[in-house]
């Protein structure tokens, strides 16, 4: 295990050399003019989600704003006037064919938020812009699909044997929406490798999502669990908190807590629980304001039932239990 | 239709999955609520939007989607554009908006089925 660990963190250093920042950054890149006042690129800011902006000149770099700057504008009453004058000009940028690894050191050594990124060392003319979250993104991808090709071998090679009980685990981590949904599409392919019917693969699939999409937009953190036993799925999501105070409510249709943020998402209509509940053959929810949440879904795979899909929402016939 | 014909009718831009555009589309999405797409009981159908997030491949992997189009030509975000290369998902970009664009698609559907009004499986919630 603890070499597994050592080799894991060997990877994600070696990416960090490996990967130029022109292939993690943002492009294309909005700039603006000195001239522009603060209110447009603030306007701008809201409707493309973005919080500092390079400040060019004829193409060239000539300073930065970022939303402090928008900030303290309104606070002095100057918001209609252009950024020019009080823009920050000594700009520290990273060529595009540096490695990620030195703008992370950038970033570690001057707490910026964002970074211009040039076209070459010495070079004013912007390319892109690259932010930490852009980095780790990148990163976790490519440890992604390094790890799928890796699987994909052993697939080949058959190595893969169905074995009877089989769980995969994931880390959930709140507010990161680029990654939300990796562990339910790891979780769907590796199903499907072991030969899970379709039509409940799918459902297991929307269990997982949905119940990943809750995890990250409503909690603290968390994980889930996902096994595959001789004639079932069993799919765990336990969160850190902060627990739901009324799971009745949680679970009507049409019951949201979610901000704009995540319905500008297209999530967030209050339909999470109760679909993961149709899809499931037996379903069950525990929360609490100490600990946090715990939803468990058993789906059937009835292997020998053939390839008919058992009805969503009805327990299949040899899965009577309750879940306890 | 095949999703090459769906381009077609669409006057779309194929931003990723060219090789994928002679699957056969069996049925239609469109929404901004992918909540909706994730309660609805749809295969092989091609998911019509207007969002651009990474979200709307990841929904589209995991519900077999065969295409995603995002309408009234919205750049969709890097991670969107990566996501589709890496799932095999074609991305298409169309200058209509949706209710054009779903008008487009129904016209052509009635062209094929000769007149016939189409029907299809009614959402189940």
């Amino acid at each position: 295990m603890a070499e597994l660990r050592e080799r894991q963190i060997l990877l994600v250093h070696e990416l960090m050399y490996q990967i130029k920042v022109r292939e993690a950054m943002t492009t294309p890149v909005v700039c603006f003019s000195p001239a522009t006042t603060f209110r447009e690129i603030q306007l701008c800011m809201k409707e493309k989600k973005f919080s500092g902006t390079p400040i060019t000149d004829n193409g060239k770099l000539v300073g930065i704003i970022s939303i402090d700057d928008i900030i303290s504008a309104f606070d002095h009453r100057r918001i209609d006037e252009p950024v020019g004058p009080y823009m920050v000009r000594d700009v520290i940028t990273v060529p595009q064919n540096y490695s990620v690894i030195a703008a992370s050191n950038i970033f570690e050594k001057f707490h910026f938020g964002r970074l211009p990124v040039v076209e070459a060392a010495q070079s004013c003319k912007v390319v892109g812009v690259l932010t930490n979250s852009d980095i780790l993104s990148h990163l976790l991808m490519a440890v992604n699909s390094i790890a799928e090709r890796f699987e994909h071998e052993e697939s080949v090679s058959g190595n893969i044997a169905r074995r009877p009980t089989d769980t995969l685990r994931f880390e959930l981590v709140p507010d990161n929406f680029d990654l939300a949904g990796l562990a339910s599409t790891a979780v769907k392919k590796h199903l499907q490798k072991c030969g899970v019917n379709p039509a409940i693969l799918r459902r297991i699939a929307v269990i997982c999502y949905e119940a990943e999409m809750n995890a990250i937009i409503h909690s603290l953190g968390g994980y889930m669990e996902v096994q595959l036993l001789t004639d079932r799925v069993r799919i765990l999501v336990v969160d850190e908190g902060p627990g739901i105070p009324d799971v009745e409510k949680a679970m009507e249709p049409g019951f949201t807590t979610a901000n704009e943020k995540i319905r500008a998402l297209g999530f967030g209509a209050g339909m999470g629980l109760s679909n993961i509940k149709r899809c499931a053959d037996q379903f069950s929810i525990r929360s609490s304001m100490e600990s946090g949440t715990e939803v468990e879904a058993v789906v059937a795979i009835n292997p020998e039932a053939g390839t008919a899909p058992a009805s969503p929402g009805k327990p299949a016939e040899n899965t009577a239990g309750r879940v306890p | 239709m095949t999703i090459r014909e769906l381009v077609q009718i669409l006057s779309g831009e194929v931003l990723s999955g060219e090789d994928k555009l002679d699957r056969t589309v069996e049925d239609f999405a469109a929404t901004d609520l992918l909540s909706d797409v994730l309660a609805i009981e749809k295969e092989n159908y091609a998911l019509m939007t207007g969002l651009t997030n990474a979200q709307i491949l990841r929904t589209a992997e995991i519900t077999n989607a065969c295409c995603v189009v995002i309408v009234r030509n919205k750049q969709p975000k890097q991670p969107a554009i990566t996501l589709a290369r890496r799932s095999g998902i074609p991305l298409v970009l169309s200058p209509h908006t949706m209710f054009d664009a779903c008008c487009r698609v129904s016209r052509f559907l009635e062209k094929q089925n000769g007149g016939a009004a189409r029907t299809s499986n009614p959402a189940r919630t």
